[in-house]
């Protein structure tokens, strides 16, 4: 029983490995289409974002770890 | 399906403005992307501003009323299957300033897209020589950063950045400032390093079609002793109008004073200045972004035209700043941010 429960357990380990790196675990492909939409980023406009954070860098101590809008 | 994709053809021009505090900046910017390649990309970035400078803190310096400032960044994306590598560099150049920027990032996603980690690094090269005077300084800059973006269900995204950042040299602060020592001003001195730390988190909901509502948090802390949180709230939305798109932000700054910062030092330090910048203050702004598209009076010469009108307004309030000779009023001020532009995508 004890064998069973063990070769049951490595098995379960093993297919949890082998899953194909392409399948996402909790969003199905076919889920994935909003992220087509051109309003779909992190943050707001490019062009709008470079002119603000100008005046945050001239006027402010803090800087960096901003939001990347153009990759994500 | 993939995360990471070359940015699209695209070119855009902008005029922008910003009035605070007796100064101003008028200027304009030209942007082209172009991909001639599926796997390659570049970008220009060019900027001309006009600055005019009436503030009462440089009223005494050498500094002019007028200055013009130029800006090129020159970017290349490289990208394969699901890596993708930028490259860029930039140069600014003003009569008493020039800075030149190389920056390498790179991009990686995993789990079919849905996450990307990102790594990058950057130097700078700044050149002071302050009107005025015969002095010429050299500033170094290095900074690090490291990103993770991810996915976390059909709604949600969430974004993790961190950077460190550290510039050496003898002018790391504003060298047309003065600070006040028993009312007296005296020449502002700065320490010549700075290192900091900056984390933030971001949470993106996907509502609706083009609407979208995203809130940002980042908390920055260097060795001058300064700690500064910044919240964003922005939300996306299309109007009734179908050709309207309104983005709207709202942002908060709150920090605290650098360690040799005074309004009005008693006592000599090695350290001492009086740039507001670095005293302890708040801001809050409101800003407004409206697009309106206009792709069906270019096609088909272009794929999407949108024309886009932003204004922001910044209120800034300072906890222990004072103009020289009006110590008893804490200052304040209201600054206007506005942008007209049109971006081309083809």
């Amino acid at each position: 029983m004890r064998k069973r429960l063990l070769l049951c357990l490595s098995l379960g380990a093993l297919s949890a490995c082998t899953t194909p790196p392409d399948m996402p675990v909790w969003l199905a492909p076919y889920e994935q289409d909003f992220r087509a939409d051109p309003d779909y980023h992190l943050g707001r406009d490019i062009q709008n974002d470079h002119w603000l954070d100008q005046i945050h860098q001239n006027n402010e101590a803090a800087r960096g770890a901003t939001i990347d809008t153009e990759h994500h | 399906m993939h995360a990471l994709e070359l940015p699209e053809n695209q070119s855009s021009l902008a005029y922008h403005s910003y009035s605070g505090n007796n100064t101003s900046v008028e200027g304009s910017r030209l942007s082209i992307r172009q991909s001639p390649d599926p796997h390659l990309s570049f970008a220009a970035d060019y900027q001309y501003d006009t600055l005019y400078d009436n503030s009462f803190e440089t009223a005494a310096s050498a500094k002019p009323y007028r200055e013009t400032q130029e800006t090129l960044a020159l970017h290349g994306n490289y990208l394969r299957e699901a890596s993708l590598i930028k490259v860029s560099v930039s140069g600014s150049s003003k009569p008493d300033y020039e800075a030149t920027r190389l920056s390498l990032d790179m991009f990686q996603e995993g789990d079919s897209g849905l996450n990307t980690v990102s790594m990058g690094y950057s130097r700078g090269w700044d050149t002071l020589e302050p009107y005025g005077s015969d002095l010429r300084e050299d500033i170094d800059h290095h900074n690090v950063r490291f990103g993770l973006a991810q996915v976390l269900s059909r709604r949600w995204t969430s974004q993790f950045n961190y950077e460190f950042s550290s510039d050496a040299g003898g002018a790391l602060g504003n060298p047309y400032l003065s600070a006040l020592l028993n009312g007296a001003p005296i020449i502002a001195t700065y320490p010549s390093t700075r290192n900091s730390h900056a984390f933030s988190v971001a949470l993106l909901q996907y509502i609706n079609r083009q609407t979208v509502a995203t809130v940002h948090y980042r908390y920055f802390m260097d060795d001058w002793d300064i700690h500064a949180h910044t919240l964003t709230l922005n939300y996306a939305a299309p109007l009734r109008n179908p050709f309207w798109h309104l983005d709207s932000h709202l942002r908060f700054h709150r920090q605290d004073e650098a360690s040799f910062y005074a309004n009005n030092a008693t006592t000599a330090s090695t350290y001492l200045t009086h740039d507001k910048n670095l005293s302890r203050f708040n801001d809050i702004e409101l800003g407004m972004n409206a697009r309106l598209d206009l792709s069906h009076w270019f096609t088909p010469y272009a794929e999407k035209v949108y024309g886009h009108l932003a204004y922001a307004m910044i209120f800034y309030d300072f906890d222990n700043y004072s103009q020289i000779g009006n110590d008893e009023k804490l200052f304040s001020f209201k600054a206007n941010v506005l942008q007209c532009y049109i971006t081309v995508t083809y």
